[in-house]
């Protein structure tokens, strides 16, 4: 029972990696003039320790396990097109023409996947570019100039539209935004515009929300010390709450850019679906999302139809890792900033 | 005026008499007046029937327990206390003649003319050129005239030495002292008539207190003072009059028990209560 008894602490003292042995030893002589009931106490928590240990540690490894295994799969057929069915990667990410049934002038495939690219970027930067100065006065105000409205209205609806369905945007951009921009631009009111316009709207209480976050967390000291030297309110807020912000705004813009790029439901039902490059933003275009969503139940597994489409998804997965990447880099940078 | 149940000092008859004879002598002195100032938070009255002349170019003292209403008093001074929802002032409160609490003078003039630094040292995250500059800018400071100033204001906030040579480092790599320094150096730039300081050196090591207190010794003389401390040996050393407020029980808001020149109040108070204070502070 001793020996157990000594394995056991020193197992509990290995448990937490930076206790290390000694500390292990430690609790193994500190206990060691009690009874026998407290040595088998001691064992029993020891083992229920171990077993925390590795249902944990499974949990875990479950999760690098899944992450590892999509990147992999996706990573081996989306690259499959270029390593076994032969494509030229220049052709792929520079080739306008999509048509991956028809094979071109060099008898490849036409799998030109720039339209769909030029798509994806410009519906992220436009819906980005609409969403920053709403989300940026609506945080403003809700912090800095009426919390109480803020935390009593503006929350809670920021709350309901972060959970509404993608494709109820998607009906409402159908229904009211094609109409509305078909009304005045012509054509079929389908296009980047109108895609740009649902996203703007469904990535609104992702960015508000993180921006409320970012400006919240500016001490109080700050802008008492601001006011204190004679500022306004506004300069207050321009100069040193915004500034002061800044990486955490970043962020918000970020992780509503990785939103906006991802989405697909809602892109798909006004963008128009044209896999071709757009010539202005009222006609119909398409994403890399939308292209993705129509096409791949009716492509086989194993056809160069097939495995252009994985490289469409791979470019989009190598992009949100890119936008976690950026949003790590931003949080170092202000990290550092504040520790120097 | 003078209808106040507090010991009126000997010299406060002749320091209010030049803010009714010169007009010029009024406008840039920073001299303030305290006539029955009373301040509540949400309606319930925290301090009350504050009645005192705090001399221009010279240091107060304000001292007391902890909950006796200092740091509300001295907010007052600013209107910081306007950020703070739920506040009314009452009485009025003149700086150079002209009431404070009534609107006399809009906020924002006020608080150039009328400087403050935290208790705790908060400085932007900014670089240390920029966080003195800060001020200065909101009036529209020239960047000529700037470098002048900073170097001025470092000088006399007696950091200048530390931090001549990394001006466009970030001031959040500071020491906390230094830091605290610096939150002097920027309040000096907007050329205050007067400094606020609640309780300036209670995060700070004794050699960077020393330091604080130097400069506030050096530049007694060129604008007003009003220090809160803790510290009774602090307000003994800096200071040239000394206000003693005391809360009594929470059923009752704050009062000034008595105010006077620090030596009479540290050595020879008037009232029991300052005596009691004193020596169970100094104890
Ligand atoms: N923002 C506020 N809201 C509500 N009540 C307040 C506020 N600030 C101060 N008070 C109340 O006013 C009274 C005086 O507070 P004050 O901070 O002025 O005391 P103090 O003398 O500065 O104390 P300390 O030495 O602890 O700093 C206290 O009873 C406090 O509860
Ligand atoms: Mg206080």
């Amino acid at each position: 029972m001793q020996t157990a008894k000594f394995q056991s602490s020193n197992d509990a003292g290995v448990l937490s990696a930076n206790q290390g042995s000694v500390s292990g030893n430690a609790v193994a002589s500190s206990t060691g003039p009690s009874g026998l009931p407290e040595a088998t106490k001691q064992l029993a928590k020891s083992q229920l320790e171990r077993v925390g240990k590795y249902i944990t540690g499974f949990c875990a490894a479950l999760v690098v396990l899944v992450v590892v295994s999509l990147i992999f799969l996706v990573a081996q057929h989306g690259l499959s097109t270029f390593f076994v069915d032969g494509i030229n990667p220049i052709a792929f990410f520079t080739g306008d023409t999509w048509n991956p049934h028809n094979t071109g002038a060099d008898g490849m495939p036409l799998v030109g996947a720039l339209p769909m690219i030029v798509g994806s970027f410009s519906v992220t930067l436009l819906s980005c570019v609409i969403v920053i100065p709403f989300a940026l006065g609506a945080a403003i105000f809700a912090v800095e100039i009426n919390p109480t409205l803020g935390s009593k209205i503006l929350r809670p609806a920021l709350e309901l539209l972060t959970g509404i369905p993608s494709v109820v945007f998607g009906l409402i951009g159908l229904m009211v935004l094609v109409p509305w921009v078909r009304s005045w631009a012509g054509g079929t009111g389908y296009g980047i515009l109108a895609g740009s316009l649902v996203l703007a709207v469904m990535v609104l209480p992702t960015v508000t929300s993180l921006a409320i976050d970012a400006l919240e967390s500016v001490p109080a000291t700050y802008r008492q010390s601001s006011y204190a030297l004679g500022a306004t309110r506004w300069q207050t807020i321009w100069h040193i709450v915004l500034r002061a912000a800044l990486p955490g705004l970043l962020t918000a813009i970020v992780l509503g850019m990785a939103r906006a790029f991802g989405e697909a439901l809602a892109v798909q039902m006004v963008i128009g679906n044209a896999a071709i490059i757009p010539s202005s933003l009222t006609t119909p275009a398409a994403t890399l999302t939308s292209i993705l969503t129509m096409s791949m139940g009716n492509e086989a597994m194993g056809t160069v139809y097939n495995d252009v489409l994985w490289s469409l998804a791979l470019v989009l997965l190598v992009m949100s890792l890119v936008f976690i990447l950026i949003v790590h880099l931003i949080g170092r940078k202000s990290v550092s900033n504040n520790a120097q | 005026m003078q209808g106040q149940a507090v010991q009126c000092p000997p010299a406060q008859a002749e320091s209010s008499e030049p803010h009714l004879e010169t007009q010029e002598y009024m406008e840039n002195a920073g001299a303030f007046t305290l006539k029955d100032v009373s301040v509540s938070y949400s309606g319930e009255t925290a301090v009350a029937g504050v009645s005192a002349d705090l001399k221009a170019k010279e240091v107060t003292a304000l001292i007391g327990p902890s909950g006796c209403g200092k740091s509300t008093i001295l907010r007052c001074l600013n209107r910081m206390n306007d950020m703070f929802p739920g506040v009314e002032v009452g009485g009025n409160i003149l700086l150079d003649g002209v009431d404070i609490v009534s609107g006399g003078i809009d906020p924002i003039t006020l608080r150039m003319r009328v400087g403050m630094v935290f208790q705790q040292p908060s400085v932007f995250p900014l670089s240390i050129y920029d966080n003195i500059a800060y001020g200065p800018r909101l009036l529209g400071g020239k960047s000529q005239d700037l470098d002048e100033l900073v170097e001025d204001c470092l000088r006399k906030a007696a950091i200048w030495d530390e931090v001549k040579d990394e001006l466009k480092e970030s001031a959040l790599g500071l020491s906390g002292g230094q830091q605290q320094r610096l939150c002097i150096a920027r309040a000096l730039a907007t050329k205050p008539e007067v400094l606020l300081m609640d309780e300036p050196c209670s995060a700070l090591d004794p050699l960077s207190t020393e330091r604080i207190e130097d400069t506030i010794l050096e530049l007694r003389g060129e604008m007003t003072f009003v220090i809160v401390t803790h510290n009774m040996q602090q307000a003994h050393r800096v200071s040239d009059t000394t206000l003693f407020m005391l809360r009594e029980t929470m059923e009752r808001p704050a009062e000034l028990v008595e105010y006077g020149p620090t030596d009479q109040i540290f050595n020879d108070p008037k009232d029991q209560r300052t005596a009691d204070y004193l020596a169970g502070a100094f104890g």
